[in-house]
């Protein structure tokens, strides 16, 4: 067998590496990591997937390309040739070109923790509860030291300066920030009049962010006794945390502005609320009122004296015809009366005494010719108010009965 | 009665003495019932102090002196 030195071995591979056509120009796929940008500009890399790894190398040249800044972690598509580096003794890529893969393997946990906890209904939007209107307390997650603090604080004071809030403060990044936003969230459930908890932290790059992915976080926000409003980050960054929160806010800040109500507006929604309470119960009585003078104006309701009055007149009618048939009775009674009495009268002896004529009588019996007569007769002369004695001196006949 | 369950049926019994329909005796339950829950809200609404707690504590310790009790900046 022949001896070769370390340069032969080299050289052989090297060869060998060349002629396979498949390694001249291959485009593999995995995960970065122990990236090192070198000062010179090349940029040394490790290629790796769940079974094997491959060292990597991009020259200045080539890296001066490439539009993003690749870090460990990030899944990439890199193009290149394999080659045995003889100086090195390593078989290597040279790359070419690399372009990113978007999801590294923490993304991908990430994603697959999601996709289980989507599973299990923990994100349904069914379970999101309704914010309080206007909570006794507001609870508080987040660093006391923060911006975030300082921010939420600010809106809440400027929007309802009597709003009670309680905080309860946790190291919202790094080893152990999980577990103690999980025992300050469980500490404001715990706490009474906490009627909603803001959970948040400003914003900060994608490992800053890790505890609000954490997967026992997540479950105590969707298990919270009250709702929780988080507010992780920026706008553009997105947890776990803001899937399972009740609602999600941009900003610490803009979460105060969800929770925390506009004093004014709830005095003034209150103050508006008793102004109708009132007319409403006044309209209630005008509604009755109306219907009753729309009665009132029908038919005979309109003028009830006239319903009256015509009462009145249909009785005078009667009592009228009533008196003209009494009276007319009456009246004939006392014609029929004064003519018989008139007739009675002229019956009355003294009747015509009361006319001027006198009776006469002699020894009592009346007079009526002058037959009865001789002088020297004493006789009567009676009158209507007395009578007189006479003695009778001449007596002449000869007028006919009645001639005067 | 929590403020939200208060206001809530104070809306309602408001709507219903609008829309009217009910006779004068409900109507005045109604309006007195209102009258009170509007009486409760105002309370509640009073009651809320704009204390400060702090709950537990974490490895930086107290709420920062300038958070407390200051009026904020409008």
């Amino acid at each position: 067998m022949e001896i070769l030195s370390v340069g032969d071995v080299a050289r052989i591979l090297t060869n060998v590496l060349e002629a396979e056509p498949r390694l001249r120009l291959v485009c593999v796929r995995g995960e970065l990591g122990s990236v090192k940008a070198h000062p010179s500009g090349h940029f040394y890399f490790t290629l790796k997937d769940d079974s094997a790894q491959i060292r990597g190398v991009m020259f200045r040249s080539r890296f001066r390309n490439v539009a993003f800044s690749p870090k460990d972690g990030d899944m990439v598509l890199v193009t290149g040739q394999v080659a045995f580096y003889q100086a090195g003794g390593q078989v290597q890529i040279y790359a070419e070109e690399l372009e990113q893969l978007g999801l590294g393997a923490q993304l991908l946990r990430l994603k697959e923790l999601k996709a289980r906890l989507e599973a299990e209904g923990l994100f349904n939007p069914e379970r999101k509860r309704p914010l309080p209107l206007l909570p006794r307390k507001v609870g508080i997650v987040t660093s006391s030291s923060g911006a975030a603090l300082r921010d939420i604080m600010q809106i809440a004071r400027r929007r309802h300066p009597g709003q009670d809030l309680v905080l309860a403060p946790a190291r919202v990044q790094g080893q152990g920030a999980a577990g103690e936003i999980v025992r300050a969230l469980t500490g404001l459930e715990g706490c009474a009049g906490v009627d909603v908890i803001i959970l948040g932290r400003g914003g900060g790059s994608q490992e800053d962010l890790d505890a609000f992915n954490d997967e026992a976080l997540v479950r105590a926000v969707a298990g919270c006794r009250v709702p929780v409003v988080a507010a992780v980050g920026h706008e553009t960054d997105f947890t776990l945390v803001d899937f399972a929160a009740d609602q999600r806010a941009p900003t610490p800040s803009a979460a105060a502005e969800l929770v925390v109500p506009v004093q004014r507006e709830i005095a003034y929604r209150l103050w508006e609320l008793r102004q109708r309470l009132g007319q409403g119960l006044r309209r209630a009585g005008e509604r009755r009122r109306d219907r009753l003078m729309a009665l009132m104006l029908r038919g005979p309701m309109r003028r009830p004296q006239e319903l009256l009055m015509r009462r009145r007149e249909r009785l005078q009618a009667s009592a009228r015809l009533l008196g003209h048939l009494g009276r007319g009775g009456a009246l004939r009674r006392q014609a029929r009366l004064q003519a018989a009495q008139g007739r009675l009268g002229g019956l009355d002896p003294r009747g015509p005494l009361r006319r001027g004529y006198a009776m006469v009588t002699k020894d009592g019996q009346a007079v009526a010719l002058t037959g009865a007569l001789a002088p020297g007769d004493r006789i009567d002369v009676h009158f209507a108010d007395g009578q007189a004695s006479a003695l009778v001196d001449q007596v002449e006949t000869g007028r006919k009965p009645g001639e005067v | 009665m929590k403020f939200e369950e208060a206001i809530g049926r104070l809306e309602a019994i408001v709507q219903r003495l609008e829309a009217g329909g009910d006779d004068l005796e409900s109507q005045l339950r109604l309006f007195e019932e209102g009258v009170a829950l509007s009486r409760s809200c105002e309370e509640i609404l009073a009651q809320a102090e704009g204390r400060i707690e702090q709950l537990l504590g974490d490895a930086t310790g107290d709420v920062p002196a300038d958070l407390t009790g200051e009026e904020p900046p409008l």
